[in-house]
């Protein structure tokens, strides 16, 4: 359970700081407590979103227990590389999307 | 991709279709296993119980010394459930008659109230048989308690809306899977219409619980791989932490298992077609990666398909 809530936690903060950092180059957010409550309101409401209101995290667990067999494995590969592809964005260019 | 998924799962638990019985007349000839009470509601007892009966406690008798009831049966036999008949035509569905919380006692020590649970019964295949084909898959599990031995009107103040946990723990050759964390709000009537041959028609209400289990699709798929041939698979249902919506002490509040007579358990399941729902949800988990491996490659500099595609309707 830990691990498919920190699957999520983690694609929602990468996606929230993009979202802030698109923002900001374009001319919104300056302010550093602007860009800080927009970016903690993303985070929890696009968190909550998938974790009350869709079964994006049973899925995950399902796919983490082999109930979906190789498919579920192939899928967890595949958005393990896409959360370090977004990891290293971030790192490299300040943007988790580029 | 969340919205991916839930097309996905729902592509896979179709089940639109109605409830079928899962009971069927039991032959007491030749139980697999025995039906036993687990846990029979938690802390509802009087101290005249304690001292001088047995009672199902934590999956053994309270007290190896007493009889469970006046006339003194081996305690052991508390856990014992033997449905005494089957009912059909005056219940909704299919139903087996079977004991109560505790034991008629002459002294009246029953303490009379329901206790907020754990309630939790071991049934053997009798309350599931041949009517669930070992080639299904379950997508819905519904239970049904209600203690017939009073009629009420439906508007009685004896009815409150009231909230409970369950669980679902299925024991096939020695090893178990559990699905937990059901939570369910509803009310303590149940209310139907059966066909009297005095009567005619007759709408009736008695204490009732209606508990239904819905699995996920992936539930489903871990269940049909899980149960290989359903008459010997013992089935435990745990119903706990019963409390009132009016947020009053649960004590008074009655419940259909809660009491010293016999009440009505009827089982009642929806099957879906097992290969299609796998095939459905499998099928789609493998777009779902290869698309997400796309989107990985395309969040890098090296490929950009947006552009290219731009790029390409320019030149």
């Amino acid at each position: 359970l830990i691990g498919t809530e920190g699957i999520i936690y983690l694609a929602t903060l990468l996606l929230t700081l993009t979202v802030v950092g698109r923002a900001g180059d374009a001319g919104f957010l300056n302010g550093a407590f602007q860009r800080g409550f927009a970016g903690v309101s993303t985070q929890v409401v696009s968190a909550n979103f998938l974790l009350s209101y869709t079964n994006f995290e049973t899925f995950l667990r399902a796919c983490l227990e082999g109930m979906l067999g190789f498919s579920g494995y192939l899928y967890l590969a595949s958005l393990g590389l896409l959360l370090v592809v977004w990891i290293s964005n971030l790192v490299e260019y300040r943007q988790a999307i580029v | 991709m969340p919205f991916a998924v839930a097309i996905i799962t729902n592509a896979g638990s179709s089940s639109e279709g109605e409830y079928q019985d899962s009971i069927s007349f039991p032959n007491p000839a030749y139980p697999p296993f025995s039906s036993t009470y687990v846990n029979n509601g938690g802390d509802n007892y009087s101290s005249y119980y304690s001292d001088n009966r047995a009672f199902v406690s934590e999956e053994r008798g309270s007290n190896p010394n007493f009889p469970c009831s006046l006339g003194g049966t081996p305690s052991d036999n508390c856990f014992l459930l033997s449905p005494s008949s089957t009912l059909v035509g005056s219940t909704p569905m299919t139903s087996l008659e079977i004991e109560q919380t505790h034991y008629f006692n002459n002294n009246t020590a029953y303490v009379g109230s329901s206790g907020d649970g754990p309630f939790t019964w071991s049934l053997n295949s009798w309350f599931f048989s041949e009517l669930i084909e070992n080639e299904e898959a379950i997508d819905k599990f519904r239970f049904s308690f209600f203690d017939q031995a009073v009629d009420y009107n439906c508007g009685a103040s004896i009815f409150e809306n009231i909230s409970w946990t369950g669980s679902l723990t299925f024991i096939y050759d020695n090893d178990t899977l559990t699905f937990s964390d059901f939570a369910f709000q509803g009310s303590n009537k149940i209310e139907y219409v059966y066909r009297s041959v005095q009567h005619g028609f007759v709408q009736t209400c008695h204490v009732g619980l209606v508990v239904e289990f819905d699995l996920t699709a992936f539930e489903t798929l871990e269940l049909d791989t899980f149960v290989q041939d359903w008459n010997w698979t013992l089935i435990e249902v745990e119903l706990d932490n019963f409390e009132r919506e009016d947020f009053l002490p649960f004590a008074d509040t009655p419940l259909p298992f809660a009491g010293t007579d016999e009440f009505q358990l009827g089982v009642e399941h929806q099957p879906v077609n097992s290969a299609e729902a796998g095939f459905l949800i499998k099928t789609g988990t493998i777009i779902l990666a290869v698309l997400t491996f796309v989107l990985a490659i395309a969040s890098t500099n090296y490929w950009d398909p947006f552009r290219n595609a731009v790029k390409g309707a320019l030149d």
